[in-house]
C-alpha cells in the first residue's frame, strides 16, 4: 500500500495575512509583535507638508493639505461655491455650518464611489457640523463689491480698466452707487473639500482620522476672497447711465448675474472659526491575546493528563490589550471591536464612536478611559 | 419615553416591526436567511444586507453611513454561524422623523431598537438582547430621548446601546457621541442610561411576552 503523503504548505507572512489574517494576527501576537512592527500604543507617524504651491498654482484653491503617514498619502484641497441665501430666517436657525468633502481613494480604477469613500466622507460632513467649528456668520459674504469700469483710464487706454468698489473700504465713492435689487440678495460660500488618497494601506478608521486632520489642517490656513459683482449687472447704478456713451462695455461684462471672487491675495480674509487648538482623532482596536506564562508551576510529572490539561488552561492568561492605528489587511479585518475618538487640548471631547464588533475582547470602561487618556496625551503634542 | 410596538405586521417577509419612539416612527423587514448572490456569501457565517430607506426621497450617503453604523452593531449580535452561506437582509423604513437632515441619532436609535423586535419576530438567533437609548446635554442638563429641536442646539448627543444579559445592561455595545462634552460628562451619562436601559429592556420583555401569547393562541 503506497501511503499519500500530504506536504504541508507554506506561506510567506504577506501571503498568509491575505488568506488568513486572524490566523496571522494571532502568530504575530504570539511573538509580542503587531503586524506593522508597531508598539501596541504606539502610533503612525504623520508629517504634514508646509507648503502652498497649491493654492499659489490654482486659482480656484482656496486652502490646500498634503499629509503623508507611512506610504498613505492624502492631498487636500479646498475651494469655494456661492449660494443664495433664499430664506434668511431659516438659515439663521442653523448657527453651525459644516464642509463638503469628497473623498476619493485611488486604487487604479475608475467608477462610481465605493461606499467606503460615501461612508468616510458622510462621516467627516458630520462630525464637523456637530463639532461646531464653523459659524454659518463665518462664511456669509458681507462688504458684497461692484466692479466699476473706470472711464478716465477708458480714454487713456484701449481697454477698460476695472476698479472693484466695496463698502467697507471705500465708502467715499460708494455713497454715489445706487444698489439693485441683485445687490441686496443675501450670499454664502460653501468650503468643498476634495480628498484624494493615494496608496492606502491604513483602515478606515486611520484614514477617518487623517482625513480629519488635513480638514482641520486646511481649516486653519483658510483665508476667503473678496466677491464683487459687475457694474452691468446693476440695473440702477449712477454708472450704467453714463454706460450709454460706449457700446463696448456690454461686451466687457458678459457673465450676468454672476459673483466673482476677486483673487488679490492682499484682499482676502482669514475664516473666523470655532477651532479648539490640539483637535486629534485617534483610533484604537481591542484585541484579546493569549499570553503562557507560569510554566513553572508544572513541575510534578507524576500528574495525570487530565490535570496537565486543566493546568494548560490556567496558564493560558487572556490579556486584552489596546491596539493603536490600526493598520493592514490583518488588522482590519480580524478586530471588530473599535473606538474612535476626537480630542482637543482644552480636554474635552468632539467624537466617540465605539462599537464592540467582538464579543470576546470587548470595550471595558476601563479600557475606554485608557484610550481616552492617550488621545489627550496625543493632543497635547501633537494636534493641530 | 414608551415603545409602541406592532410586529409581524408585513405578511411577505419572514420578520417585520414597527415601532413609535418619540416623533420618530419606523419599519423594520426582515427576510432571512435566504439564498445571497454569490459575491454576497460567506463560507462560513451568515452575511448581512442592510437597506436604510429614508423618509422622502431616495437614500444618500446619509443612509449609507446610517447602514454602516447599523451593520457594525447587529453583525455582533446575530450568531452569524448558525446561517453559513446565507443571507440575511434587513430592511429600515423610516416613516416620520423628527430631527433635521445633519443629525441622525434618533433615528439610529428608533432603528436599533425596532430591529431588535423585528429580528425576534424572524426567529434569528442572538447572542444577547440589545436596547438602544439617546440622551443629549443641553445647557448641563441630561435629556433623554430629546425632540429634534433641542437637538439642533444641545451641547453634545450620545446613541448608547447596551447588551442585556441576566436582564442587567453589563455591556456597551455600541455608543456614538457628538458635540463637545468632557470625559466626566460621558461617564455620568452612562452610568445614568444604564438604569434607563434595564426599565426599556422590561418593556421590551412586555412586550415579547404578549406578542408571544398572541402568536402561540391557538395552544
Amino acid at each position: 500500500m503506497s501511503e499519500a503523503e500530504l506536504q504541508q504548505v507554506k506561506f510567506p507572512p504577506e501571503i498568509l495575512d491575505r488568506i488568513a489574517p486572524d490566523i496571522s494576527l494571532k502568530r504575530h501576537f504570539a511573538i509580542g509583535v503587531r503586524p506593522n512592527l508597531r508598539n501596541f500604543t504606539e502610533f503612525k507617524p504623520i508629517e504634514i507638508a508646509n507648503s502652498s504651491q497649491l493654492q499659489e498654482s490654482n486659482n480656484n484653491v482656496i486652502s490646500s493639505s498634503i499629509i503623508k503617514s507611512g506610504s498613505t498619502t492624502i492631498i487636500n484641497t479646498i475651494t469655494l461655491g456661492i449660494i443664495e441665501n433664499i430664506n434668511p430666517n431659516e438659515e439663521k436657525k442653523k448657527k453651525f455650518t459644516t464642509i463638503y468633502p469628497n473623498v476619493e481613494i485611488l486604487r487604479g480604477r475608475s467608477g462610481a464611489p465605493t461606499d467606503e469613500e460615501m461612508i468616510l466622507s458622510q462621516n467627516l460632513y458630520e462630525t464637523i457640523y456637530k463639532s461646531k467649528i464653523i459659524p454659518s456668520e463665518s462664511l456669509k459674504i458681507n462688504n458684497l463689491g461692484i466692479s466699476i469700469n473706470n472711464e478716465e483710464e477708458e480714454e487713456k487706454e484701449k481697454d477698460a480698466k476695472q476698479e472693484i468698489l466695496y463698502p467697507d473700504l471705500n465708502s467715499n465713492e460708494w455713497q454715489y452707487i445706487n444698489l439693485s435689487n441683485q445687490y441686496n440678495k443675501s450670499y454664502s460660500f460653501i468650503l468643498l473639500s476634495s480628498i484624494k488618497v493615494y496608496s492606502k494601506s491604513q483602515s478606515t478608521n486611520s484614514l477617518f482620522d487623517l482625513c480629519y486632520l488635513s480638514i482641520i489642517n486646511c481649516l486653519k490656513n483658510l483665508k476667503l476672497p473678496r466677491c464683487y459683482i459687475n457694474e452691468s449687472n446693476l440695473l440702477s447704478t449712477k454708472i450704467s447711465i453714463r454706460s450709454r456713451k460706449s457700446n463696448v462695455r456690454g461686451l466687457i461684462n458678459t457673465n450676468n448675474n454672476k459673483l466673482n471672487l476677486n483673487l488679490d491675495l492682499n484682499r482676502t480674509e482669514k475664516i473666523k472659526l470655532n477651532l479648539t487648538d490640539g483637535l486629534i482623532s485617534s483610533n484604537y482596536g481591542v484585541v484579546d491575546i493569549i499570553k503562557k506564562e507560569k510554566e513553572s508551576e508544572s513541575e510534578n510529572e507524576n500528574e495525570n493528563e487530565n490535570e496537565n490539561e486543566k493546568n494548560n488552561e490556567k496558564n493560558k492568561l487572556i490579556e486584552t490589550i489596546l491596539l493603536c492605528d490600526l493598520e493592514g489587511e490583518a488588522e482590519e479585518t480580524s478586530i471588530l471591536s473599535r473606538l474612535t475618538v476626537i480630542t482637543n487640548k482644552k480636554g474635552t471631547m468632539n467624537k466617540i464612536s465605539l462599537i464592540n464588533g467582538d464579543l470576546n475582547s470587548e470595550i471595558t470602561f476601563d479600557i475606554l478611559k485608557k484610550a481616552i487618556e492617550i488621545s489627550q496625551k496625543r493632543s497635547l503634542q501633537q494636534g493641530v | 419615553m414608551a415603545f409602541q410596538v406592532k410586529t409581524s405586521i408585513l405578511s411577505n417577509s419572514d420578520g417585520s416591526a414597527e415601532l413609535i419612539i418619540g416623533g420618530t416612527k419606523v419599519l423594520v423587514s426582515i427576510s432571512g436567511p435566504i439564498e445571497p448572490k454569490i459575491r454576497q456569501e460567506l463560507p462560513n457565517q451568515a452575511s448581512l444586507d442592510i437597506i436604510i430607506r429614508p423618509y422622502k426621497g431616495l437614500s444618500t450617503t446619509r443612509e449609507k453611513l446610517l447602514e454602516d453604523k447599523l451593520r457594525q452593531l447587529l453583525q455582533s449580535i446575530i450568531i452569524r454561524y448558525k446561517y453559513p452561506r446565507q443571507l440575511i437582509q434587513i430592511v429600515v423604513q423610516f416613516l416620520i422623523i423628527d430631527e433635521i437632515e445633519e443629525f441622525t441619532c434618533n433615528e439610529l436609535n428608533a432603528a436599533i431598537n425596532c430591529c431588535y423586535f423585528a429580528l425576534i419576530d424572524a426567529d434569528l438567533a442572538l447572542y444577547s438582547s440589545f436596547v438602544s437609548v439617546v440622551a443629549c446635554i443641553n445647557s448641563g442638563n441630561l435629556l433623554l430621548n430629546p425632540p429634534g429641536d433641542i437637538l439642533i442646539n444641545s451641547d453634545s448627543h450620545h446613541v448608547i446601546c447596551y447588551n442585556i444579559e441576566n436582564q442587567k445592561a453589563n455591556k456597551l455595545l455600541f455608543l456614538e457621541s457628538d458635540g463637545e462634552f468632557t470625559e466626566e460628562t460621558l461617564f455620568t451619562i452612562l452610568a445614568k442610561t444604564v438604569s434607563e436601559a434595564e426599565t426599556l429592556h422590561q418593556e421590551q420583555r412586555k412586550i415579547i411576552q404578549a406578542k408571544i401569547e398572541n402568536d402561540y393562541i391557538w395552544k
